[in-house]
């Protein structure tokens, strides 16, 4: 059996409710889908270390349209296409409030500390320092501190109570703050 | 959130769907616009003597529902994702290449001198509006249908519903319409449809994202 035929049978078997299929499809959809990610945001000017967020987009896209799908036609390329679409509409919201994209972004880097040190921290560099964090503090910072959203929407759509994402954002900048000297902790 | 914690709360919320609903849901929107657009029409403008005369009744609900089923076909593929590809725009022109034909040979056997007068009929001012009005019904269902599912080509798919409305909204406006020439009838109702589909690809981007 074909790696598509493999993979439209698990889809099938999870659309008919079988759990465990559906998690197995996505389970292995998900690589091809990350790789492909990771080749078309550089061609966006997207930094790929954005790829994990699109695809987390993709599948709960997957998820809550897999009755959109006519088994006439390949699984995977099924799949591609919702990444694809969720690829371009991202890019085309953030086209429409560059404002509202870069704001937050400023806001996330008045951290407490030397104006002269703040400065110092451009976005790239910001990124890096995100990913020495744990993956829940980053998920709560990207959400709310780079795109703008509510800490309810956030806990929302990471699953986390909103409690929680407070808990760490603050944790996630007084890190960072220690990862630049700034903090008191180091 | 780690994407394997999303995979994980995904496969617990894993109730069964149903595939190849697109088609039936797409036809009821069809069905439910017409009688929709039928009984908006009703209630406004009124229903008029229609059927007089019949040939002329005929070109009007003959291009409008071949239309209304054109489209109502290609929403059906352009609902799915990349559905777009496999669903050929060209075949819509079709119902307005006859309509026009049908319009330029009534023309042709009148005067030159008549033909502002036959153009120009005191209606066409209502026929652009109340097509464009009345396809509001249809809209709202295709909208309905569409949004549910997972189309890609926003713009497109937006063109193609306005369409599809201004073709049942056409269908229903000809139970309604008086008028008496065929140049008359391709001339606004063809431009009245179009308008529709320019709409619905003006609004499409904003309506149908998911």
């Amino acid at each position: 059996m074909s790696e598509e035929d493999e993979l439209k049978a698990l889809f099938l078997a999870g659309a008919a409710g079988d759990g465990a299929a559906h998690g197995r499809f996505l389970r292995r959809a998900a690589p091809r889908l990350r790789a492909y990610l990771r080749r078309q945001l550089p061609r966006l000017g997207v930094d790929p270390a954005e790829a994990e967020d699109f695809l987390q987009e993709t599948l709960l896209a997957i998820h809550s349209k897999r009755h959109a799908y006519d088994s006439a036609y390949p699984v995977l390329a099924w799949a591609t296409a919702i990444a694809r679409y969720k690829l371009i509409d991202g890019i085309r919201k953030r086209q429409r409030s560059p404002a509202a994209a870069r704001a937050p972004l400023e806001a996330a880097l008045s951290l407490p500390g030397p104006d002269d040190h703040a400065s110092v921290a451009a976005a790239a560099d910001l990124h890096r320092l995100l990913d020495q964090l744990p993956l829940q503090t980053q998920a709560a910072i990207r959400d709310v501190k780079l795109e703008g959203l509510s800490v309810a929407e956030s806990a929302q759509r990471r699953g986390m109570s909103e409690s929680l994402v407070k808990v760490n954002i603050h944790r996630g900048l007084k890190r960072i703050a220690e990862l630049l000297g700034l903090g008191a902790g180091t | 959130m780690s994407t394997e914690r999303l995979i994980e709360s995904l496969e617990r919320r894993a109730q069964p769907v149903t595939l190849g609903q697109a088609p039936r849901l797409v036809a009821a929107a069809a069905l439910a616009g017409l009688v929709g657009a039928v009984t908006l029409l009703s209630f406004t403008l009124g229903l008029g003597p229609a059927l007089h005369p019949l040939p002329l009744f005929g070109l009007k609900i003959g291009f409008s529902l071949s239309s209304v089923g054109l489209a109502a076909l290609q929403l059906t593929r352009l609902a799915y994702p990349e559905g777009a590809t496999r669903a050929p725009l060209g075949l819509l022109l079709g119902p307005f290449v006859l309509l026009a034909a049908a319009g330029a040979f009534g023309l042709l056997t009148r005067p030159p001198a008549d033909w502002p007068l036959i153009l120009l009929h005191a209606s066409w001012l209502e026929c652009l509006l109340a097509i464009p009005l009345i396809a509001l019904a249809p809209f709202l269902g295709a909208t309905l249908v569409l949004r549910r599912y997972a189309p890609t080509h926003l713009r497109r798919t937006g063109a193609v519903a306005g369409l599809f409305a201004g073709a049942a909204s056409a269908a229903a406006y000809a139970l309604h319409c008086q008028a008496t020439s065929a140049a008359f009838v391709a001339l606004w109702y063809g431009l009245s449809v179009l308008l529709c589909g320019l709409l619905g690809a003006l609004a499409g981007p904003r309506l149908l994202r998911w």
